[in-house]
C-alpha cells in the first residue's frame, strides 16, 4: 500500500529548498572540533592519561620475556636470548601442572563463585524487610575486607588441624581431620573461600542491575497474577542479563588470575601438587629466583590466553543473542 | 669490573679452621683445592694485577668480663652489661652533606626523621646535615631491591645479602664499587673498627678476589634447641638423651601431654627440615663426597631420616597444622615444648627475650638447651652458617670521588664500633632515658613502651657478635656457652662456599620448592617414605643436576 504524503500549504518539501548549486559543505578544523567539545575532552584526559601511562606504556616492559634481565643492567643493558625463556617454560614440567591447576580453579570459581552474589541478590531483592536486608548486606559485605592472610587464619581456626572442627570431631572419636591441609579437597575448600569472602560485595552490581527494572513491569505481572517465583524467573532475571553477560566476560578475561596471595599461603599445607597457579610460579620464578624473563615470558603466555578467552566469551555472549562488550 | 683472584696457596685458617672443626664425609684433598679460591695475606695486593691481599685484622679492645670460647667460630659471651663504655670514633665521619641508604628494617616502621631523636642524633653522630634511610622490611627485601636497581639510582650504602639472586646479579654486573684499594692489606687500618674484620669473613665474601662490601661478620653457628624441662620431668626425664633414638622416646612422650602448666602445649610447632637434619648427620647443603659435588637429599642415610621424622609425625610430636601457619609464637606463649632460635632470640634484651617472656607466661616453666645427637651416637653433624651476614656494598658510581668513598667508609667504621663503645651502644640500644635506662648495678634496663625510633641505626654493619645475656639468665650461661660451643665443633662450613654458583642461586627458590612439596607430604603420610627416589629424581631433573654440574665445573677449575 501506497501512502501519499501531502504539506500542509505554504510548507515547501527539503528538495525544494536545496540550493540548486551544491556548495562545498566545510567541516569544521579538528581544533574547532576540540575547543567546541573542550570541557567533554578536559574531562577525558585524567582517565586516557592514567591508561597511558600506567597500562599501555608498561606493556612495552614485556621485551623483557626476551631477555636475559638484570635489573641493575635494565631493559637496554641486558642480553637478547630470543625465544629462550620460552623454551624454558614449554620445557618445565611446572608451568602445565600450574596452568591444569589454574584452569580447574578458574573453572570452579566461574560455576560456583560466579553465580553466588547473583543467588544472593535475588534472594535479598526477595525480603520484604528493609532492615533485615541491610542487616544482612552488611554482614555479608565485611569479608571482602579482610585480608587474604587473615582470611586463611580464621579458616584454618576453624577448619584446621587444631581448629574447632578437628576439636568437636576428636570428642566424638574422629581423629586427625584436617581439612586445610588435605590436597584432594583444596580446589573445593579455596572456592568456597573466595565465595565467602566476596559473595557480598559481587552482589552490589547485581542489585543496581535489580534496581533498573521498571516496577511497572512486576505492577502488570502481579495484576495478572504472576507468582513471586515466576516474576523472578520473567522479569527480574532477564532484566540482569546484560549485566550478568558482561561481568561473565569480564570474570572470563580474569580467570587465570585466581588469587595469588590465597594460593600462597596455602601451599605449604597441601603441596604444589595442588597448589601451584600461574601465578605463584611466576612469583617463585621471578621474584624469588630473580629469573625475571622466564616469569615475563609466563605472564605474556597468560595474557595471550585471555585475550583468546575474552574474545571466546565475547562471541559466544553475541551469539547467544547478548550484547557482548566489545 | 676488573676480575681479580687470589695468589695464596690456601686460606690462612681456611682449611686448617675446617680440619679443625672436622669435616665428615669430605675430603681433606677438597678442602686443599677449595681452599685455594681463597686468599693469601702474603698476597701481592697490586689492584693491577688483579690478586687479592686480605685485609690485616686487628683483635677489638677487649671488655672486662667477656666470656671468650676456645672453639673457633662461636662468639663470646658476656653476662649483664659494661659498666663503663668507651669512645671509639673521637672525630666526626663526615664533613656535613647529605647521605642515603638502603636498608632492612628489623620490627615496627620507626617514626620519621623529624620527630625521631635517634635519627637526628645518629645524624649529629656521624657528622652530616641529613640521611635519607630507606628501610624495608625483610620480608619484601628482594622485590625491593630488585626496583631500587632497575631504578639506576642507588644510594650510597646498600645492604646486600649476597643469597638473593637479584643481589648476587647485580654482584656480577658490576653495580657495586671495588674496594680493595681502600681496604687491602694494611689500608683498612684507617678504619680501626673495620679492621677488626675476621680474615675468614673477608674471604668468605670477596668475589673472584674483589672486596665488594663491608662484610658483617657472623658466628659460625648461633642458633640453641631448647627444652621445657617442666615438661620432661612431668615424663620423668631429668637430662636430653644423648641418642637420637632416646630423644624420639623422649619428645613422643611429651607429645602426649596435652598441658603443662595449665596451658595446652604442642611438643613442636612448625615443622622446619633443617632443625633436625643433624639427627642424621646430613651437614650442608652442598658437599664434597669423593671429589664429587654431591647435595644433602641424595646421601644414602636421607631416607631414614625422613622415615624418622614421619614416626615424629605420626606420635603427633608436630602442631597439628605444622605443614600451614601455626603461631610463631607459641614457645614464648609457654604452648611449645621443643623449640629451635638464634642466641638472640631467646635472650635478647630481657623484657624481649623468649626465654624469659615464657617463664612470664608460666611461672613454673624451665628450660634445658641442648645439641641435636646423632642416631650414630655423640653429637649431629651441624651444618655451620657463613663467617657473615650480609655486606654494605657502595655503587660503583661513587667511585669517581675518592675522598668521597673514604668518607663513606669512615661512616662504615662508626657502624663497626665494638661491643662496649658508647657508639655501639647507641646504634643497639637508643638514647638513654629514652630507650633503655641503667639500673642501680648498671645493668641495661630497656624503657618501658619507648618511641619506635632505634630501628633506623640497623644500617646492616654491626660489632663483632657478642651474646649479651641478661642477667637474670645467668644460670643459664654453662648451658648456652656448653650447647653453642657442642653444636659448632661437630658442625662443618661449607666447602662451596667460597664458590658463586649463579646456577644455584637462579634455582635455589625452585629446588627448595620441590624438595619442601616431597619432604612435606612425606613426613605427613600423605606419600610413602619410598618416594624419596621420586623427590631426589625430581629434584634433580628439576635443576638439581644442572647446579652440581656447576658446582662440579667450579670446583674442578680452582683445582
Amino acid at each position: 500500500m501506497t501512502v501519499e504524503h501531502t504539506l500542509p500549504a505554504g510548507q515547501r518539501t527539503r528538495a525544494e529548498e536545496a540550493p540548486t548549486e551544491p556548495a562545498a559543505v566545510r567541516r569544521p578544523s579538528l581544533r574547532r572540533r576540540i575547543l567546541k567539545e573542550k570541557w567533554t575532552y578536559l574531562f577525558l584526559l585524567p582517565g586516557v592519561l592514567y591508561f597511558v601511562v600506567f597500562h599501555y606504556v608498561p606493556l612495552l616492559g614485556n621485551v623483557v620475556a626476551f631477555q636475559d634481565f638484570s635489573p641493575f643492567r635494565g631493559i637496554f643493558g641486558s642480553d637478547w636470548v630470543g625465544l629462550e625463556n620460552f623454551r624454558t617454560i614449554v620445557r618445565d614440567p611446572e608451568v602445565m601442572r600450574a596452568l591444569t591447576n589454574t584452569l580447574i580453579i578458574a573453572f570452579l570459581q566461574i560455576v560456583f563463585a560466579f553465580p553466588a552474589p547473583i543467588i544472593l541478590a535475588l534472594f535479598l531483592n526477595s525480603l520484604v524487610s528493609d532492615r533485615v536486608k541491610r542487616s544482612i548486606q552488611t554482614i555479608v559485605y565485611l569479608p571482602h575486607f579482610i585480608s587474604w592472610v587473615v582470611v586463611v587464619s580464621i579458616w584454618q581456626k576453624i577448619l584446621g588441624g587444631a581448629g574447632l572442627v578437628s576439636e568437636i570431631l576428636e570428642r566424638v572419636g574422629v581423629e586427625g581431620v584436617n581439612i586445610m591441609a588435605n590436597p584432594d579437597t583444596f580446589k573445593i575448600l579455596v572456592t568456597s573461600q573466595v565465595i565467602w569472602k566476596d559473595v557480598g560485595w559481587g552482589t552490589i552490581i547485581f542489585f543496581a542491575a535489580i534496581v533498573a527494572i521498571p516496577s511497572e513491569l512486576y505492577e502488570s505481572a502481579a495484576t495478572d497474577g504472576a507468582s513471586s517465583w515466576r516474576r523472578m524467573w520473567h522479569i527480574t532475571l532477564p532484566g540482569m542479563m546484560p549485566v550478568i553477560s558482561m561481568l561473565l566476560i569480564l570474570n572470563v578475561g580474569t580467570a587465570l588470575t585466581v588469587g595469588f596471595e590465597q594460593m600462597l599461603l596455602q601451599q605449604p599445607a597441601v603441596g604444589a601438587d595442588a597448589a601451584q597457579v600461574l601465578d605463584t610460579f611466576v612469583y617463585f620464578r621471578g621474584i624469588a629466583g630473580g629469573d625475571w624473563g622466564v616469569a615475563t615470558a609466563a605472564g605474556l603466555i597468560k595474557g595471550v590466553i585471555a585475550t583468546i578467552l575474552v574474545l571466546s566469551a565475547n562471541k559466544i555472549a553475541k551469539k547467544l543473542g547478548g550484547e557482548g562488550v566489545i | 669490573m676488573e676480575q681479580r683472584r687470589s695468589t695464596g696457596q690456601h686460606r690462612p685458617g681456611g682449611p686448617t679452621r675446617r680440619q679443625a672443626i672436622g669435616l665428615a664425609g669430605t675430603s681433606i684433598a677438597a678442602a686443599a683445592v677449595l681452599g685455594g679460591c681463597g686468599s693469601s695475606s702474603g698476597g701481592s695486593g697490586s689492584g693491577s694485577s688483579g690478586e687479592l691481599t686480605v685485609p690485616v685484622t686487628h683483635e677489638a679492645e677487649s671488655v672486662e668480663g667477656l666470656i671468650l670460647s676456645d672453639v673457633e667460630g662461636v662468639a663470646p659471651l658476656y653476662v649483664g652489661s659494661p659498666t663503663e663504655y668507651r669512645d671509639v670514633v673521637t672525630d666526626k665521619p663526615a664533613a656535613g652533606g647529605s647521605i642515603s641508604s638502603f636498608q632492612i628494617l628489623w620490627g615496627a616502621p620507626v617514626t620519621g626523621r623529624d620527630k625521631n631523636q635517634v635519627w637526628q642524633k645518629l645524624e649529629e653522630e656521624l657528622g652530616v646535615d641529613s640521611f635519607d634511610i630507606t628501610m624495608v622490611p625483610d620480608a619484601s627485601y628482594g622485590d625491593k631491591l630488585a626496583t631500587l636497581l632497575a631504578s639506576g639510582n642507588l644510594p650510597d650504602f646498600v645492604y646486600v645479602q649476597p643469597t638473593d639472586p637479584n643481589a648476587a646479579r647485580a654482584l656480577s654486573d658490576g653495580a657495586f664499587l671495588e674496594l680493595n684499594d681502600y681496604l687491602e692489606g694494611e689500608k683498612v687500618e684507617d678504619y680501626p673498627n673495620i679492621a677488626t674484620t675476621p680474615e675468614v669473613t673477608w674471604q668468605d665474601s670477596a668475589r673472584d678476589g674483589a672486596l665488594l662490601g663491608v662484610p658483617n661478620p657472623d658466628p659460625l653457628r648461633n642458633n640453641l634447641m631448647v627444652l621445657r624441662l617442666d615438661a620432661m620431668k612431668e615424663v620423668g626425664a631429668d637430662a636430653v638423651p644423648e641418642d637420637a633414638e632416646d630423644l624420639k622416646t623422649l619428645w613422643l612422650e611429651l607429645a602426649k601431654l596435652g598441658k603443662v602448666g595449665g596451658r595446652e602445649v604442642f611438643a613442636h610447632g612448625a615443622l622446619e627440615p633443617t632443625t633436625f637434619e643433624p639427627l642424621h648427620d646430613l651437614g650442608q647443603e652442598f658437599q664434597i663426597v669423593d671429589g664429587k659435588v654431591t647435595h644433602k637429599y641424595l646421601l644414602p642415610q636421607y631416607e631414614d631420616h625422613l622415615a624418622y621424622m614421619a614416626e615424629l609425625w605420626k606420635g603427633g610430636f608436630f602442631h597439628p597444622d605444622a605443614l600451614g601457619q601455626v603461631d610463631p609464637e607459641l614457645f614464648k606463649q609457654g604452648q611449645q615444648l621443643n623449640y629451635e632460635a638464634s642466641f638472640a632470640g631467646f635472650y635478647w634484651v630481657p623484657d624481649a627475650g623468649r626465654v624469659n617472656l615464657c617463664r612470664e607466661a608460666v611461672p613454673t616453666a624451665e628450660f634445658i638447651h641442648y645439641a641435636m645427637p646423632s642416631v650414630e651416637g655423640g653429637v649431629g653433624r651441624h651444618a655451620l652458617g657463613k663467617s657473615y651476614g650480609g655486606m654494605v656494598c657502595i655503587p660503583a658510581d661513587r667511585g669517581k670521588d675518592e675522598d668521597r668513598v673514604r668518607e663513606l667508609l669512615r661512616i662504615c667504621d662508626y657502624y663497626r664500633s665494638p661491643f662496649g663503645s658508647e657508639e655501639a651502644l647507641f646504634l643497639n640500644s637508643g638514647i638513654e632515658g629514652r630507650q633503655f635506662d641503667f639500673d642501680a648495678e648498671k645493668n641495661l634496663v630497656p624503657a618501658e613502651n619507648p618511641p619506635t625510633e632505634g630501628a633506623c641505626t640497623w644500617l646492616g654493619l654491626l660489632q663483632n657478635r657478642v651474646n649479651q645475656l641478661p642477667d637474670m639468665n645467668r644460670d643459664m650461661l654453662d648451658n648456652i656457652k656448653e650447647t653453642l660451643e657442642a653444636a659448632t665443633e661437630s658442625g662443618e662450613v661449607s666447602l662451596v662456599d667460597g664458590l658463586v654458583s649463579e646456577v644455584q642461586i637462579r634455582n635455589d627458590s625452585k629446588l627448595e620448592e620441590v624438595h619442601k612439596d616431597y619432604y612435606n607430604a612425606i613426613v605427613s603420610g600423605r606419600r610413602p617414605v619410598s618416594d624419596v627416589a621420586e623427590l631426589q629424581k625430581a629434584w634433580l631433573d628439576r635443576g638439581g643436576q644442572d647446579v652440581l654440574d656447576d658446582f662440579q665445573k667450579l670446583v674442578d677449575e680452582a683445582s
